[in-house]
């Protein structure tokens, strides 16, 4: 079916029997399902936006294989101004959500697939790309959701692959048959998985000699025998079951409803096999992937921390404290951070170049940085938030409470700040600044898209420090 | 023709007009920016623009055919569908970067082509 509105989206959810753990618990109906319904209605703004006149410039795009009209999150870059529309379109959702919208990530699959797997081709004389057009095509007419999977669970991270004890702690190809291959392992960390329909599995790092089986790429419906889901823990989780002023954004929730995603003994038919065994181009792939995904991290997180400095500015005022110079001062930084992270995303969009492909790639060390600087400045932003908003925002009474015949008035009584704002709306602004700015929401700003230590690793490969020597060298008079 | 509007966020780009109005309704395309950041509500001062012209423009899209003009309401100074879609084929590009010309005005300026036009 092609999916066009929420509701399209929701039908084909529902039509897709996927298995998913919640709490130790099977999920009949992951469309009804309370915990579930705020990620839907995130990754449904991907659909429902590309509707509207007023955002389709953005939201929409022109296949390069096809001709056709498609949705952006379908779309292969064609030119630094797709690039940085991708970015803009990733900051005007944000707004929308005020939490991820997951479907980039799936998104940054296909482009990096798309790149990479022309060039495996070129080398190895394979037949990939035109297996990923062919799927690819698939995708933009009837658009659906894909999860973006490269996570593996990794064990002991100072062993390779082929070197650990469990042998099923990097995703690997267990057995290959004419009709295609057989996988096992699991994807960690998976943003929207549970509202997905298909998982694309990557490696998870640069494979060396002995890893080929772990050199594996394949397009996996999420309904496939063998395919379990088991949805992560978030922070303040039970209030999304309330559906209150307590869950702060009851509507959208909190970061992307992240998955363990799996995969026993799953079989992909060959069409769906994009690689398997080039451990020559798994680096590419993975460096390749993590950039655009980087990419990203100014544009959304740039949006959702419109939201924060909105909120703050709200609960300033509803305390009667926007007027001071310090709170002033407070809001121009956050507001300096948020441009700042956004500045990256566009940098290194205008900064894309073509690959052998004809797809567009964003300049990879400016990518990283950008990345790097959300691992900081979103805690910087955050930290701001809790300054402005104050205690109330971790000692504030239940939403229950509030309702109470008993205590009600009391919490109506001694919550209130100024005249004319309601002690409810008070709690409301309060409530999503909580949200949006603790627990699950900033570990996801520091480990999504990769941690810390790995955008150094990339400044030390492409940051130029030889040619940085050479140039202070020139400057100094050193000629030895 | 060209005229353009300094510091008011109004562009009048106008080329080869012919009068298009032998039915007394102008045909107006609308055409939005993506709205990635805008500096004002674009949906909603389209609207008032809408109500301001009443019947005598008929607003279609892009996407259709018949029109001379195209009204263009962008968020910001950047103003991207100059970047990236070809306004030369059409005959008269109006683009609006803020709120500041009243809705009312600007209907003047999408008709006022026509009598410009006719000159």
């Amino acid at each position: 079916m092609k999916i066009r509105t929420k509701e399209d989206y929701i039908k084909s959810l529902k039509d897709q029997k996927v298995v998913i753990y919640y709490n130790g618990e099977l999920v009949e109906d992951r469309t009804t399902f309370p915990a579930f319904i705020p990620h839907i209605n995130s990754a449904a703004k991907t659909y429902e936006l590309a509707l509207l006149p007023e955002n389709e410039d953005l939201l929409t795009a022109t296949s390069n294989v096809t001709g056709k009209k498609i949705n952006r999150f379908t779309h292969i870059h064609q030119s630094v101004d797709d690039l940085i529309k991708k970015v803009q379109m990733l900051r005007l959702i944000a707004h929308e959500t005020a939490s991820c919208f997951q479907r980039c990530v799936g998104f940054d699959a296909m482009n990096s697939l798309y790149m990479t797997t022309y060039e495996i081709d070129e080398k190895h004389k394979t037949k990939y790309f035109e297996r990923f057009v062919e799927y690819l095509k698939r995708i933009q007419e009837e658009n659906f959701m894909l999860v973006g999977g490269m996570t593996d669970p990794k064990g002991d991270r100072s062993k390779r692959p082929s070197q650990q004890a469990d042998p099923d702690l990097f995703t690997r190809v267990v057995e290959k048959r004419k009709d295609g291959i057989v996988v096992r392992g699991a994807k960690a960390h998976q943003t929207g998985a549970v509202n997905s329909h298909e998982i694309m599995i990557m490696p998870t790092q640069a494979m060396g000699e002995g890893d080929e089986a772990y050199a594996v790429v394949a397009a996996i419906p999420l309904d496939a025998k063998g395919v379990t889901l088991i949805f992560g823990r978030q922070t303040n989780d039970e209030r999304k079951f309330e559906c209150g002023i307590d869950a702060g954004n009851c509507e959208f929730g909190m970061v992307g409803g992240e998955a363990l995603v799996v995969l026993e003994d799953v079989f992909v038919p060959w069409e769906r096999v994009f690689m398997c065994g080039e451990i020559d181009f798994t680096g590419m792939l993975v460096e390749r992937f993590a950039t655009l995904h980087r990419q990203n991290y100014g544009g959304c997180k740039g949006g959702v921390s419109d939201i924060v400095i909105g909120a703050s500015a709200l609960a300033a005022q509803y305390q009667g404290t926007l007027d001071a110079s310090h709170i002033k001062d407070k809001l121009v930084e956050m507001l300096h951070l948020a441009e700042t992270v956004y500045s990256g995303s566009i940098a290194c969009s205008a900064m894309g170049s073509k690959t052998k492909s004809g797809a567009y790639y964003p300049d990879p060390l400016l990518a990283n940085c950008t990345k790097h600087n959300i691992t900081r400045v979103i805690y910087d932003i955050s930290r701001l938030a809790h300054d402005i908003g104050g205690g109330i925002m971790a000692t504030l009474p239940f939403d229950k409470d509030l309702r109470s015949p008993v205590v009600g008035k009391y919490v109506k009584k001694y919550m209130k700040g100024v005249e004319g704002v309601s002690t409810e709306t008070r709690m409301k602004i309060v409530r999503l600044l909580e949200n949006m700015t603790g627990g699950t929401a900033l570990v996801e700003s520091m480990h999504g898209a990769g941690s810390p230590q790995s955008q150094r690793i990339m400044y030390q490969r492409l940051g130029k420090l030889g040619q940085k020597m050479k140039m202070a060298k020139k400057i100094a008079k050193i000629d030895e | 023709m060209r005229r353009r509007g300094a510091g008011d966020g109004l562009a009048v780009d106008k080329r080869n007009l012919t009068n298009g109005a032998e039915t007394g309704i102008k045909k107006v395309a609308l055409k939005y920016c993506g709205g990635c950041n805008p500096g004002f509500d674009r949906v909603a001062y389209a609207e008032s623009v809408k109500s301001a012209a009443g019947p005598v423009i008929e607003w279609v899209t892009l996407e259709d055919e018949g029109f001379d003009t195209v009204l263009l309401i962008c968020g910001c100074e950047t103003a991207c569908p100059l970047r990236s879609i070809d306004f030369s084929r059409y005959r008269q590009r109006v683009s609006i970067k803020n709120d500041k010309v009243s809705p009312g005005d600007l209907v003047n300026i999408l008709l006022e082509s026509e009598e410009a036009n006719e000159d």
